[in-house]
């Protein structure tokens, strides 16, 4: 048995007895059959008489209901048929989502008209192919019920004529300024039209918002590059990464294209192993921290610190005070990594402190990453907020000066550190125009609602990285009398032309050769890359001295306990709010749904005697008060390794109060939190009063919901050198089961036929996962939940362990409680946990009806028409994987509405959002299970393409969603039976597992092992000691072949 | 007896029913030697003709009469083979450049003939060789229709006689019974006045109803019933067999697939392609409506309705301007339930399934029925019995041990099931 023990809550790891009890069980929590039943049937006497009589019912009452009539279908087609809309089958179309800061080039799937899927586009050199959870959501947004339905003055209802009157009117008289205030711009086109609006109203500005802000990087490189500007960073051509206070992979600038990037980077070949070093301090674990090799958890104030000692120690300088000792030796080691890597490594900031991002500068600078790892040429020009001039508005507004705003994308009444000051500010403005798509907190306040279309309904072409263009077009005519906001622009400017006009004309001339044959392509691929240049030079200027000096007086006045603000991959800035996948997607690392919470260190919840749902807790978790400059907000807590001793960290993004549906205001607002008092938004506050202020607060967190329950390894981990020296390191019982002839015989009797004859004939379908390249970010989970139409539940069934996801990503935690008791710095395991596909299933083997059983595909089939709710199954999946439609979700039912049968559980499935289902996926009803099913619709279609085209399944045909929306290609998924295929490689590799090996379930997901590069032995040489008799039986039939060939 | 009798009585219809199918076929059968030996003459020509001129011809030609297009029988000896193959290639091309006889069909139709570009001169020769022998020996009706059905009436009636003999006797022996038991009564009351015992009472209807073991057993015969008329009922719970909604167009399959012999896919389209086999929209009826605005049956009245749909004048023979279309709500006759994929590519495309096979002989109705329950069990016998395209699709390539048995001997078919066709899955996700 391993020395090293992964788990996944810390009553796992006390192995409480309420875990222990609860993960043996089916469900988690304790079925409430017998409390309804008590007193109601229990004591009741069922005389004979009473009991014919309900029989008799209900037999009639069958009766009656099984000879209804069916209703009369309709079928109706086109009138005049489009040429390439076949119904029932799919078209794609490239378009790119593009959403204030969030970027992902984008394949639309579109059944009958309407769009219900996103994939990646593998067209795009910076996404290639892969996707983020919040990509993969949007496509519900569009079917979101909260949208504006048509423009509104003062509240009212108008049309479109109406409304661009009066703003003519009252922009021409408009005295003082016209402020567009406004997500980043990233589009040529939106630019120019922008340009067009100043040119007819000379007195416009511009002001780039971003509520969870980039600034301080920009103003920095303004100085040293001599332009404002986030130059492109290559993780893929980094073999030393050292990140600080930045979530890369996540959430910082565009985690779209740095994910794949940096993976390219982690992945391990077996013929050359190789892969980065990444070093990471952060205050609290984002999924970047996760995937580490060398992390240490620093205070928020301490953070810029670790820069100046970097610094120091690559350039020569003394030692720095406040760092913790583990924090110095990490420095340490960072440092000789980087000096050895100089030029290919890059040291990333995410802190939005100017003197910090000088640092870096200085850092990158000194070890030649410009030209190599850093590309001054290419601009991410997601990244263009500016505090100073949101500040500047935000008190010219109140001083009078500002005549008419027009907002486009920003949400500055709930998100803006001084919302209050913003909100009164607005009052002053004469005219107000908004182009947000609902009624937010900003529209309380604005006379002139002009809601934008989604962008599956735009014409649109986006520079999101420096000759990095991407296209946008519709996929369906606007759902509701909304207009792209840069027509809307431009209407008001007095150009009359339509959008698509407009972007399509300023391509014209960009052609080489025909331009209809350029545009066309463009549109059709999506993406056009071509060369580009800033303009900039090589940094210069640094004061890194200077630089050094401000932090190191700034982190000397943090005391007590500090607070740090963060961005999870789902809601982002709260734009998102509105979108139940993303509020059910757990975060990655607290595994909490629906809300945010106070995520604490061990140690500081010991301190301050706070506690978590457990032992002693029975009903919930501790709510604390947390206050800071005067501002407080009250909130549930969760304890977290990984979390910096002395630091509370918060998500943002929760807590609107207008988000549109009314479930999706859960949690607290942190944003007033935001300290703007200086140059820049500061995310984190020392000084911090915690308060205990309730108890027993119930918080969906499902980081303990369906654990494995073993004692075996879950996780299999080595570290590069040992990889190195054998390649089954951290693997030796696959070693000794696939090596060993003789090895069945001594380990299993089986009650199973074998079937794998059957399996060799024909399909066999397989999946892998390589764990080095998880990076946990959801988007597989948003993917599969659309892909297959899986429910939304809400916190309430969340927090009863009934969410119904097909997908997890199961995150372990592993520490060496010697030297590091309160798990500041663990390791972190992501496992993307789905139906393995046993082909010794013991979910099929208790089904009374049969309703799940082993297809000659090996598939696990299941048959929801058949399935009768008895959940045996559920009960006997050792992955627990398995999920029961306690409820109707989706209104599959046909009694729904206005029934005593109808419940408010159901949270997205209204008619608009009911446009999102799949066609070719079942709507599950009541009373079934469920699971992942290899998205056998899309085996089937590419077994239908091939037979079509009469030739055999390629590797690649079949794929699933979670395997298309991967950014990092971590899964894979394939025929086993296709010689040299992708998926049969992932399985010969040394490094490929099955989980549950022992007890000979044949799993059909194979997962590798990690590698972390890491100087540390991590597992001592566990080698099984294999028999003497078993090598010679290896020996001979290789000495008789090679006799033959002699 | 009874039975016997009419068994007896019903064998010489049976007899002479086919007597004369015999006698019918036979006098065909002169004819169609003169057809089949013409067939055979043109050495696959005609075969691969008839494909052709079925999916690209007969929706404006028939071989004998006037359609959207001419007659097609003659065209070969009117215009050389060159002429033929550039105007079926591109007509309006040679209208344009002036060709006389261009010219002149086209002022005759005042119609554009659909160009087909992909059509090569071989392919258009086999089509003339098909029209040719069309032209020559045409098929007699009887070809077509004949078929030895006629004595399945009968068998039918047969047993339908059996359960109205049954119950007859049943009545007859219920009489008896009764009859009997009065005689027992009124034998024992003798006896019994004799011994001075009390009499036994008539047996009544009341009486009868009050005997416990005749509740009981009333009760289970009712139980028994409503389960069955349940469970029956059931498990044709959204099965639809004989289905036959009026539809909002008159439309007749009999005429079009049947009388015309359009081939099913003109108009479904998607069968070939993907899960629906598409209704056709109303600018497909368009293709030939445009020349065709009075139907055999009702005149211009169904015709209209496509007009009406898509905007069509009909007098000015051109479409109205900024038109609001009205789509033509069809009432759908196959439904399946939502747990159920069907897709009818697999079936027409990869498994070669002719359309009558499961929505019957659709050619011949006038308003369309489904034909079958469309029930699993149904599915699942079909499957079990089909074959698969499995030496000529390479896809099956993979089934390399079926392969291998198949040239060893020791399987003969490979039928759906023996690929997996009858796994939950593959319909049911």
């Amino acid at each position: 048995m391993k020395e090293k023990k992964y788990w996944k809550g810390l009553d796992e790891l006390n192995q409480s007895p309420e875990f222990l009890e609860s993960k043996k069980n089916e469900f988690a929590e304790e079925l409430p059959v017998l409390e309804h039943l008590n007193g109601l049937v229990q004591d009741t006497k069922a005389p004979r008489r009473d009991f014919l009589k309900m029989l008799g019912f209900s037999l009639t009452a069958a009766t009656v209901a099984a000879s209804c009539e069916m209703p009369i279908r309709k079928a109706i087609p086109y009138v005049v048929k489009p040429e390439e809309i076949n119904p029932g089958i799919a078209n794609y179309y490239a378009s790119t989502f593009v959403n204030g800061s969030d970027f992902c080039s984008v394949l639309v799937k579109s059944r009958e008209g309407r769009p219900i899927k996103i994939e990646g586009n593998s067209s795009c050199q910076l996404t290639q192919g892969g996707t983020t959870a919040r990509a993969q959501a949007s496509v519900l947004d569009l079917y979101d019920m909260a949208r504006l339905r048509n423009p509104k003055i003062k509240g009212k209802d108008a049309n479109w004529e109406q409304v661009d009157k009066e703003i003519k009117t009252a922009l021409s008289s408009t005295s003082g300024d016209i402020v567009l205030l406004t997500s980043a711009i990233v589009g040529p086109s939106s630019q120019k039209a922008i340009e067009q609006f100043k040119a007819t109203y000379p007195q416009t500005k511009v002001v780039v918002y971003d509520a969870i802000s980039n600034a301080a990087l920009l103003d920095a490189n303004a100085q040293t590059l001599g332009k404002r500007m986030a130059p492109y960073y290559h993780f893929d051509k980094a073999d030393v990464v050292v990140g600080v206070g930045c979530d890369f992979l996540g959430t910082w600038l565009l985690p779209a294209a740095f994910a794949p990037a940096y993976a390219k980077k982690r992945k391990v070949n077996p013929e050359n192993p190789q892969m980065s070093r990444h070093f990471q301090f952060e205050s609290y674990m984002s999924i970047t921290g996760a995937k580490a090799d060398y992390r240490s958890s620093v205070k928020p104030s301490q953070e810029a610190l670790v820069l100046v000692a970097l610094y120091n120690e690559l350039n020569g300088g003394g030692s720095v005070n406040g760092l913790s000792e583990h924090t110095k030796q990490t420095v340490k080691k960072a440092a000789v990594a980087l000096k050895a890597a100089a030029g290919k490594s890059l040291v990333v900031c995410g802190l939005n402190d100017v003197n910090a991002q000088m640092l870096t500068n200085a850092i990158n600078s000194s070890l030649g990453n410009y030209g190599n790892t850093i590309d001054t040429n290419r601009a991410i020009k997601l990244a263009q907020s500016d505090d100073k001039a949101m500040k500047q508005l935000v008190s010219d507004m109140n001083s009078g000066s500002v005549g008419t705003i027009i907002i486009n994308d920003v949400n500055p009444a709930y998100n803006y550190a001084e919302a209050d000051k913003f909100v009164a500010g607005l009052k002053k403005v004469k005219t107000t125009i908004s182009f947000n798509d609902r009624e937010d907190e900003t529209a309380e306040n604005i006379s002139y609602l002009t809601p934008a279309s989604h962008y599956l309904e735009s014409w649109n072409d986006v520079e999101a990285v420096s000759g990095h263009y991407t296209f946008i077009q519709p996929l369906i005519s606007p759902l509701f009398k909304t207009r792209q906001w840069e027509e809307s622009l431009l209407n008001w400017a007095g150009n009359n032309t339509n959008y698509y006009d407009f972007v399509r004309n300023n391509w014209t001339g960009k052609a080489n050769g025909d331009f209809e044959l350029f545009w066309q392509k463009n549109i059709q691929e999506g993406v056009l890359h071509t060369a580009a240049s800033e303009g900039v030079g090589a940094p210069s200027g640094i004061d890194a001295s200077g630089a050094a000096q401000a932090i190191q007086s700034n982190a000397a006045k943090a005391q007590g306990i500090e607070v740090v603000l963060y961005e999870t991959v789902g809601i982002g800035n709260g734009k998102y709010a509105n979108n139940p996948f993303l509020q059910e997607l757990p975060d990655p690392i607290s595994r909490v749904t629906w809300e945010n919470c106070a995520v604490v260190p061990l140690k500081t919840a010991e301190t301050l005697g706070l506690k978590e749902a457990g032992s002693e807790n029975k009903n919930g978790n501790d709510v604390i008060k947390v206050s800071v400059n005067g501002k407080s907000i009250e909130v549930p807590i969760t304890i977290q390794p990984g979390q910096t001793e002395g630091v509370i960290s918060v998500a943002m993004g929760y807590g609107r109060t207008k988000p549109g549906n009314k479930k999706c205001t859960l949690g607290a607002n942190v944003f007033p939190m935001v300290n703007n008092n200086g140059d820049y938004n500061q995310y984190a506050a020392a000084n911090a009063q915690i308060e205990k202020v309730d108890s027993g607060y119930p918080l969906a967190q499902t980081q303990t919901h369906h654990t494995i329950d073993d004692e075996r390894e879950i996780v299999n981990e080595t570290s590069l050198h040992q990889y190195k020296k054998d390649h089954w390191s951290g693997n030796y019982n696959t070693q000794a089961k696939k090596t060993d002839p003789h090895y069945a015989d001594h380990h299993y009797f089986s009650l199973y036929p074998d079937r794998s004859e059957v399996y060799a004939n024909g399909h066999h379908w397989g999946m892998a996962v390589d764990m080095n390249a998880c990076i946990g970010c959801g988007a597989c989970v948003v993917a599969c939940n659309i892909e297959n139409n899986v429910p939304v539940v809400g916190k309430r069934e969340v927090y009863r362990a009934h969410e119904m996801h097909w997908m997890r990503i199961d995150r372990y935690y592993s520490f060496d409680k010697t030297t590091d008791p309160y798990a500041e710095h663990p390791a972190v395991a992501f496992q993307p946990m789905m139906c393995q596909h046993c082909d010794n299933a013991p979910c099929e083997n208790v089904c009374p009806v049969n309703a799940t059983n082993h297809s000659s595909e090996g598939l696990n089939q299941m048959a929801y028409n058949r399935c009768i709710g008895t959940r045996y199954c559920a009960n006997n999946c050792p992955f627990k994987v398995r999920r029961f439609n306690w409820f109707d979700f989706q209104g599959a039912d046909s009694f729904y509405k206005g029934t005593i049968l109808s419940n408010d559980e159901n949270v997205i499935m209204d008619d608009l959002s009911r446009l999102v289902l799949n066609p070719d996926v079942t709507v599950r009803s009541r009373g079934v299970m469920e699971k992942c099913s290899f998205c056998v619709q899309n085996l089937q279609a590419a077994k239908l393409e091939a037979k079509k085209a009469g030739r055999p399944l390629k590797d690649g045909d079949a794929k699933t969603a979670c395997q298309t929306s991967c950014p990092t290609q971590a899964i894979m998924f394939g025929d086993m039976n296709i010689k040299d295929s992708e998926i049969v490689k992932a399985w010969d590799n040394e490094r490929a597992y099955t989980l549950l090996d022992h007890i000979e379930i044949l799993s059909s997901v194979a997962y590798q092992t990690i590698i972390r590069n890491v100087d540390e032995v991590l597992n001592p040489d566990e080698k099984p000691h294999v028999p003497a008799h078993h090598e010679e039986a290896n020996h001979q039939p290789a000495n008789e072949h090679s006799n033959e060939h002699h | 007896m009874k039975i016997v009798k009419y068994l007896l009585k019903s064998t010489p219809t049976v007899v002479s029913a086919a007597i004369c199918l015999l006698l019918l076929m036979s006098s065909l059968h002169i004819h169609a030697q003169d057809r089949t030996a013409a067939i055979a003459a043109t050495n696959g020509a005609y075969e691969a003709g008839e494909k052709l001129f079925k999916s690209n011809c007969s929706s404006c030609h028939k071989v004998n009469a006037k359609m959207t297009g001419p007659a097609l029988a003659g065209v070969y000896d009117k215009y050389e083979a060159e002429w033929l193959h550039s105007w079926v290639k591109n007509s309006q091309a040679m209208v344009k450049a002036g060709d006389p006889r261009a010219v002149q069909i086209y002022n005759e139709y005042k119609l554009v003939m659909t160009s087909f570009p992909t059509l090569q001169n071989a392919d258009i020769d086999n089509i003339l060789a098909y029209v040719k022998v069309e032209a020559d020996f045409p098929p007699t009706a009887q070809t077509v229709a004949a078929s030895p059905e006629g004595a399945a009436p009968a068998a039918a009636n047969n047993s339908q006689m059996l359960y109205i003999f049954l119950a007859a006797i049943a009545v007859l022996l219920a009489v008896i019974a009764f009859t009997l038991g009065k005689v027992v009564r009124s034998a024992s009351n003798l006896v019994r006045e004799r011994n001075n015992q009390p009499l036994l009472e008539p047996i009544t209807a009341g009486r009868v109803l009050r005997n416990r073991w005749v509740k009981l057993g009333l009760g289970l015969l009712i139980f028994g019933f409503l389960s069955y008329t349940t469970y029956d009922n059931a498990q044709s719970l959204g099965r639809q067999k004989n289905y036959q909604p009026e539809q909002p167009i008159k439309f007749s399959h009999q005429l079009h697939a049947g009388k015309w012999g359009i081939d099913c896919q003109y108009c479904h389209s998607g069968a070939n392609k993907g899960k629906t086999a598409l209704i056709p929209s109303a600018n497909v009826c368009m293709n030939c409506h445009k020349a065709i605005d009075k139907g055999p049956k009702y005149g211009t009245k169904e015709i209209s309705k496509i007009y009406a749909a898509i905007g069509w004048d009909k007098d000015k023979k051109e479409y109205i301007k900024d038109y609001e279309q009205k789509p033509i709500e069809w009432v759908r006759i196959h439904n399946l339930p939502d747990h159920v994929y069907f897709n009818h590519a697999q079936h027409v495309n990869a498994g070669k399934i002719a359309c009558q096979k499961c929505h019957g002989e659709i050619q011949e109705m006038e308003v369309v029925k489904q034909q079958n329950s469309l029930g699993m069990g149904w599915c699942i016998t079909c499957h079990r019995e089909t074959e698969v395209q499995f030496s000529s699709n390479d896809y099956y390539s993979v089934y390399e041990k079926y392969h291998k048995e198949l040239k060893e001997g020791k399987i003969d078919k490979i039928t759906v099931e023996k690929i997996g066709g009858v796994e939950c899955q593959k319909c049911h996700y």
